[in-house]
């Protein structure tokens, strides 16, 4: 499965852990891998959180079961990161790679091979499972991936790489794992986010935002107060007009959100709410939901939202990532959202499409051909400079009447 | 062919200038577009000259790149032209408009500052087009004739702006409006189709530099650039 050598069983030497976790330098601490949070998955069994974990120091009770799903312990993802891709004749994909942050930004016009980028992780999703748990199996190999329209006669490869290490795949799993998956691509729906839902205990998000309910409700009422307080109090901070989110009866054994709003007597349905509300609380349930899967993409993170909001949802979600071992892929095209990533250019993807193929960019290799460093930030923020074509990533009008 | 780099501050504004230059000069360009936000003020409009001048500086080598960059008037009063508003109505202007300053020389001393004060010697050759008040007044001159003076200040009829500055009797059809009707009248459901009608059809460049000086100030730029690319 993997090219260039087997993946170890552990990413990190117990001694070596051990002494970064007692280390009085925070960030050695932060590299510590020690085991804190679990990622259920596909069988059954049951999962102790260790006594000087974070996620046990939080948790009121240290042993938790997860019904018809195993565990996947991902504390060593975060030195295992998905660090770099490598796209060759994969959709609109000839030959293109770049390198991945914790969170990355992916930009580019409307039919640049954006959602092809996204679909490349969902598509071999299954197979990162050993490249970021590498005690666990890969499953076995189904139809090839789909190749670009031009190259039949080509292999078809998308390769994964994390430090050394390469991972390439070039066919889908032979199935389609039920539950939580390592890669889960969010194409978040307003509807299904305010549906009324039957509770379960381990409930997580699905792709178009069903479950939000479920999980929201799982958290508060399944012994995981401290991340609802949290979700709600991010919710109730973006949406001011809001005082209290909770969950009513609706049916026996169905739930819907509802909301408390300042000046409004009785509790509004989530029905009721607005999109860009709706979609908020989805991405906060995405965020904070406990089965979160390693990679989570989402398509049109902004959608909906007040420049000043997402500005702070950008600000959670890169400390999500960062403290709980997620990576997020998210595209846009706001270039508000883009300016927000001012220090971080080497996190924002550009999608470009030359000739019939997509070509990977990051911002800051593109910044590299401009005279941006004796550019005052307020008269050219990077968003601006994305706008205008400066960097690519913008659509050709005009092309067809110009011939 | 050459390449003509454009600045501009909407993607049909390029179409139009670079038909202007293909027109005045004689020579087809392939053209590099790059775009300004709207209202995104002076500081914006320097930060982007620096960038694309830099870039072409970069292409310059060998592709005969030329430069062009292109922003409405919108009714700076003190722009260089003669066909911006006469002093006398300045006062009837908002507050915002009246204190707009001229960009025509703004955007010339951002040149030189990053170019060279002597014009002589600029690496590239540069044209500046300010359109007083906007595009669609150079769009109808060319479609219907007449005066730059003669032609409305404001985009629209219904604007607040415009009742203000012709109050107490209403605006008469401004800008856009006089646009889309004459653009209706001729047939043309699509905008850029009706440009390049306009551009390669009906445009004389000479006849319209004596009716729009803004246009005049623009063609100036164009005649500028060297003779072995210009077509009398």
């Amino acid at each position: 499965m993997f090219e260039n050598e087997q993946f170890p069983t552990t990413c990190q030497p117990k001694d070596e852990i051990d002494a970064a976790a007692e280390s009085p330098n925070p960030a050695r601490r932060h590299q510590c891998c020690r085991p804190f949070s679990y990622l259920c998955l596909l069988s059954s069994a049951s999962c102790s959180f260790p006594a000087n974990s974070r996620m046990a120091q939080s948790q009121p009770m240290r042993t938790v079961e997860f019904c018809s799903l195993f565990f996947f312990d991902w504390s060593t993802r975060h030195i295992c990161m998905i660090k770099q891709i490598h796209l060759e004749n994969y959709r609109s994909f000839v030959d293109a790679h770049v390198d991945l942050a914790e969170f990355t930004l992916v930009l580019g016009a409307n039919g640049a091979g954006k959602t092809n980028f996204l679909r490349a992780f969902v598509d071999c999703g299954a197979f990162l499972i050993p490249l970021l748990r590498p005690s666990l199996k890969a499953p076995a190999k189904g139809q090839p991936l789909p190749k670009h329209f031009n190259g039949a006669d080509r292999d078809v490869t998308v390769t994964f790489f994390s430090g050394t290490k390469s991972l390439p795949c070039s066919e889908y799993p032979s199935q389609r794992q039920p539950g939580r998956g390592a890669v889960e691509l969010f194409r978040l729906q307003p509807e299904r986010i305010s549906a009324s839902e039957t509770t379960v205990p381990h409930a997580f998000v699905a792709s178009d935002g069903g479950g939000t309910t479920q999980s929201l409700e799982s958290l508060k009422n399944g012994d995981q107060e401290a991340m609802f307080d949290a979700a709600h109090r991010a919710l109730i901070s973006y949406v001011p007009e809001i005082e209290k989110l909770s969950f009513a009866n609706v049916q026996s054994g169905q739930k819907q959100m509802q909301v408390r709003e300042r000046g409004i007597r009785g509790p509004v349905r989530a029905d009721q709410l607005s999109d860009g509300t709706l979609l908020i609380i989805g991405l906060l349930a995405i965020i904070y939901q406990p089965i979160k899967p390693p990679v989570i993409c989402l398509e049109d993170i902004d959608r909906g939202m007040h420049p000043r909001v997402f500005e702070q949802m950008v600000k959670l979600m890169q400390l999500i990532a960062r403290e709980q071992d997620v990576q997020i892929i998210a595209t846009t095209h706001n270039p508000y959202l883009v300016d927000c990533f001012q220090d971080e250019p080497e996190a924002v993807v550009i999608v470009e499409k030359k000739d019939g193929a997509s070509t990977l960019d990051t911002l800051a290799q593109k910044l590299e051909g401009l005279d941006y460093d004796n550019i005052k930030a307020a008269d050219m923020p990077l968003g601006n400079l994305w706008f205008s074509g400066f960097v690519g990533g913008v659509p050709e009008f005009l092309h067809a009447k110009r011939q | 062919m050459k390449t003509l780099y454009l600045l501009t501050e909407d993607d049909s504004d390029s179409l139009f200038y670079e038909g202007c230059a293909q027109r005045v000069t004689g020579e087809g360009f392939t053209p590099v577009c790059r775009r300004m936000r709207k209202g995104s003020g002076i500081g914006a409009v320097r930060a982007s000259l620096r960038i694309a001048l830099g870039e072409v500086s970069r292409m310059a080598v060998g592709s005969g790149a030329h430069f062009l960059v292109a922003m409405d008037n919108d009714r700076a009063p003190h722009a260089q032209a003669a066909d911006a508003l006469p002093a006398e109505q300045r006062t009837r202007l908002s507050k915002a408009d009246f204190h707009k300053t001229d960009r025509h020389a703004e955007i010339l001393a951002a040149l030189k500052t990053i170019l060279g004060q002597d014009r002589a010697e600029w690496s590239v050759p540069v044209a500046v087009a300010i359109p007083v008040e906007m595009i669609e007044s150079w769009l109808l001159l060319i479609a219907c004739g007449g005066q730059a003076h003669e032609l409305p200040r404001f985009a629209r009829q219904d604007s607040e702006r415009a009742r203000r500055f012709h109050h107490p009797t209403p605006p008469p059809p401004q800008l856009k409006d006089r646009r889309d009707s004459v653009r209706a009248e001729e047939g043309f459901l699509d905008k850029d189709e009706w440009v390049l009608h306009l551009i390669f059809n009906k445009l004389e460049p000479v006849d319209l530099a004596k009716r729009s000086p803004s246009f005049g100030l623009f063609k100036q730029w164009l005649d500028s650039w060297p003779r072995a690319s210009r077509v009398n």
